[in-house]
């Protein structure tokens, strides 16, 4: 398929550096006076804002890379995010390839910036990325994916709390206290999860693309993704018929599509086997604006719970 | 001059602020052919094709179907572009870039008839295009190009015929074929013009001859145009002659 | 597999027998409008109207408007602003093409940027003939038809026009109005394809079965059916190619297209040394 080129990409992003990171900076600068004592953190994306919030509350201010709607997966950074960067105290993201333009930005940062990989982070280990069906899998290659089983995400938590502690040691204190909190919102998550999936006639799951592979290994579920790591890795017509002989030799029910992408792929293979399709949200986007007002990381994994209980015709 | 078929009174084209064309009148009368003479970019195919209706222009032009051989209640004027004008490259056949004449006015969204077949086919054996009638129109020599243009013109069945510089790059033998047949057209009663660069041909042809550079320099019998003191020579036109 | 296997097996998905006629479909109107583009030199204006088509596109998601239409506006601005390049700007023409259709294409990148899903109207905009619906195959049928019959109906005024432009205005033809129909027709067919098939299977598909066709008949209407017969055939073949060699649809089919183009130079080459000896 033919995409917006990717010097074409990057044209438009050097221009905006040009046309706005000028008045961002300045505007970066003036607002910043109401807290002047507030960290200022780089987040790449949702999930990692998410915790970024979560552990720092009101000591810090969060600035995502990544725009609503945006593609994260290869992401190319407009001027808005650089200036961003380039004001940065901590800057949190996920490397692993996830966005390579954030690792490039990063790398190119002073010393001076506090940044941490979360994916290299303790209690982090990666899964291998997923093999598409009938193809073997890339060598080396690990899946990002990383914030969709809860557990990991406390661990995320610990080392985001870390990162803050070290940046600001005045109110260590503060970030710990939080992170305790945060914690337990996340094992509350993980039993409330655990407890929906335990007992399920169906263990596959049919999903838009290889986002569930952390969820399904937590869980004790087999992913059969549609596209590949990223949403632009669609599958050839060989690959689509053997996903729709797997997933109704499985008796799957329920294709599972995502937030933020075109359901067309989920609907081939949901009519070719007569199921139903149900959202099963990847949390790639902030879920107040991709979903509606109010939804969180924490409001939206559960309702994925619910989902997938309905769908995995579960006890 | 009460018998001409088409008539222009004060005729001027400008292309932007140039003045391809300057108050010309001239008239064309039944039975007549006409060479129109001048030196490049002296306006000979501005002046046809303003006459053709194919430009803008101030001025005049009118036609006048009393006039004709065969009235029929409308001058019909066909007009024969320089021959670098079409797509040769075009996947048809000789046969059907003729028919292409047949297409008037308000039907023309309709396929060939049966008539069509019958004044295409009269006009491409009247040019000799019978056995090449299948060809792909790009296979053509330039001679036969040329009868092409012609042929089409003819399957218009017009009353005045306009040709723009037929002769450019024919060898000797097709330029007098072609003379010849325009020649016969004009006995026949049609109104030839033809826009020419030999003036031993416009002589040897032509009843009258029209010698033009923007303006009208000159418009009578050829042989008094284009005499050694007439108007021509001091163009340096008669040189060639 | 035998034969039979290899053409019916990948027929048993019903997304395989969309994919398949939407591709047929594709297959017969693009090359029968392709021919009008070649013939007319205008090649690199349907290529470019393909990226202008992404800011018609842009726009018409983000007012929320038809994509079909605004594609369509978008293929018609172009073709005005080349139009007033070539004439008012005096710019060659093919510099016009180029300048016009690249400044739309990034118009349309902007505008992708900054809508609210940039995410989901890439996925509009470039098709997939996997995942064509129902819906889009009442559309890429209604298409051909339209193109067909325009074809058939018009074909003298079609031939006439493009033969010989100016002699056709001397009959009173409106060569105006033909050559907007032929630059709206050329893109109903990019802005259609392009959201079903693909962009790339879309263009390919307008100009190279048109081409190979041209190479091996010199007869309009023989060229006609063999272009609609080998884009066809080439979106049939590559569909089932694809399918087989587990490759992406789009690229198979215009490979193939191209590969046609390649055959009949050859076809034609050999004709000629025969003729020779």
């Amino acid at each position: 398929m033919v995409r917006v080129p990717e010097p074409v990409r990057r044209l438009v992003a050097a221009l905006s550096v040009l046309l706005f990171a000028g008045p961002l900076v300045a505007c970066g600068r003036a607002s910043a006076e109401g807290g002047d004592q507030a960290v200022r953190v780089v987040a790449n994306f949702y999930p990692v804002e998410f915790l970024a919030r979560l552990v720092g509350g009101d000591a810090v201010t969060v600035t995502g890379l990544t725009p609503a709607g945006a593609e994260p997966h290869d992401l190319a950074l407009d001027g808005k995010a650089m200036a961003a960067l380039a004001d940065a105290d901590v800057v949190l993201y996920l490397g692993a390839g996830f966005q390579p333009d954030v690792e490039r930005a990063v790398a190119a940062l002073p010393e001076s910036v506090h940044r941490v990989d979360l994916l290299s982070a303790p209690g982090v280990g990666l899964l291998p990325a997923p093999a598409a069906l009938g193809k073997e899998p890339l060598a080396g290659g690990n899946d990002p994916h990383v914030w969709l089983d809860p557990v990991r995400m406390k661990a995320m938590a610990a080392a985001v709390t870390d990162a803050y502690a070290a940046v600001d040691p005045g109110a260590g204190e503060r970030y710990r206290a939080n992170l305790a909190a945060a914690q337990g919102d996340l094992d509350g998550l993980d039993a409330t999860l655990r407890g929906q999936l335990a007992s399920c006639r169906q263990k596959t799951i049919v999903t838009s693309h290889a986002a569930f592979g952390y969820l399904a290994d937590r869980y004790g579920l087999r992913q059969v993704p549609i596209a590949g790591l990223s949403p632009d890795a669609e599958p050839d017509a060989k690959t689509l018929a053997e996903i729709t002989d797997v997933a109704r030799a499985a008796g799957v029910g329920t294709v599972f599509f995502e937030e933020a992408l075109p359901p067309k792929l989920a609907e081939t293979v949901a009519a070719a086997i007569g199921a139903r399709i149900d959202l099963l949200a990847a949390l790639e986007f902030d879920p107040s604006e991709a979903i509606g007002a109010g939804q969180d990381y924490l409001s939206v994994m559960r309702a994925n719970g619910q989902r997938l209980h309905a769908g995995l015709d579960c006890a | 001059m009460s018998s001409a078929i088409l008539r222009c009174q004060r005729l001027t084209v400008r292309y932007g602020p140039t003045v391809a064309v300057e108050a010309v009148d001239l008239a064309l009368t039944a039975g007549e052919m006409v060479a129109l003479v001048g030196r490049n970019g002296a306006g000979k195919s501005t002046l046809l094709r303003a006459l053709a209706g194919l430009t803008g222009h101030e001025g005049t032009v009118v036609r006048d179907p009393r006039a004709c051989q065969h009235p029929r209640g409308e001058v019909r004027v066909a007009y024969v572009p320089q021959r670098a004008t079409p797509r040769w490259d075009m996947p048809i056949s000789v046969r059907r870039a003729v028919t292409a004449g047949r297409l008037p006015p308000g039907r023309r969204w309709r396929r060939a008839a049966r008539t069509d077949g019958r004044v295409g086919g009269g006009a491409l054996a009247r040019l000799d295009l019978t056995e090449l009638a299948a060809r792909p129109v790009g296979a053509l020599s330039g001679g036969q190009a040329q009868r092409l243009l012609l042929a089409r013109a003819l399957a218009q069945e017009p009353d005045v015929l306009l040709l723009d510089e037929p002769c450019d790059g024919l060898d000797v033998a097709s330029v007098a074929a072609l003379v010849g047949t325009l020649r016969q057209l004009a006995d026949a009663g049609m109104a030839v013009c033809c826009a020419m660069h030999e003036l031993r041909l416009a002589r040897g042809a032509c009843n009258r001859v029209i010698a033009i550079d923007r303006s009208v320099l000159a418009d009578g019998p050829a042989d008094q145009v284009l005499s050694p003191g007439g108007v021509a020579a001091l163009f340096g036109l008669a040189g060639a002659a | 597999m035998s034969g039979i296997a290899w053409l019916v097996e990948p027929m048993s998905y019903p997304f395989m027998q969309r994919a398949a006629v939407g591709t047929l479909a594709v297959g017969v109107a693009a090359p029968v409008a392709g021919v009008w583009a070649t013939s007319r030199r205008l090649v690199y204006l349907t290529d470019a109207m393909g990226h202008a088509i992404l800011a018609g596109v842009a726009a018409a998601a983000l007012l929320g408007a038809s994509l079909l239409v605004g594609g369509l506006t978008a293929a018609l601005v172009m073709a005005l602003l080349v139009a007033l390049l070539v004439v008012r700007a005096r710019l060659p023409e093919d510099s016009a093409i180029g300048v016009a259709g690249q400044g739309l294409f990034a118009l349309g990148v902007i505008g992708v940027s900054v809508s609210s899903q940039p995410r989901a109207l890439s996925h509009v905009l470039f098709g997939n003939p996997l995942t064509i619906s129902s819906a889009d195959v009442a559309a890429v049928i209604a298409l051909s038809v339209i193109v067909v019959a325009a074809v058939a109906v018009c074909l003298p005024v079609l031939v006439a026009t493009t033969f010989d432009p100016v002699h056709a205005r001397t009959l009173a033809v409106r060569t105006g109005l033909v050559d907007t129909a032929v630059i709206v027709g050329l893109g109903l067919v990019v802005v259609v394809g392009l959201t079903t098939v693909g962009v790339l299977m879309a263009l390919t598909l307008c100009i190279a079965p048109a081409t190979a066709a041209r190479l091996l008949s010199a007869r309009v209407t023989r060229v006609l059916f063999l272009a609609g017969s080998l884009g066809a055939s080439a979106g049939l073949a590559g569909l089932l190619a694809s399918y087989h060699l587990g490759l992406p649809a789009g690229p198979v089919v215009a490979v193939l297209a191209v590969a046609e183009v390649a055959a009949a130079v050859l076809a034609r080459t050999c004709l000629r040394r025969r003729h020779a000896n």
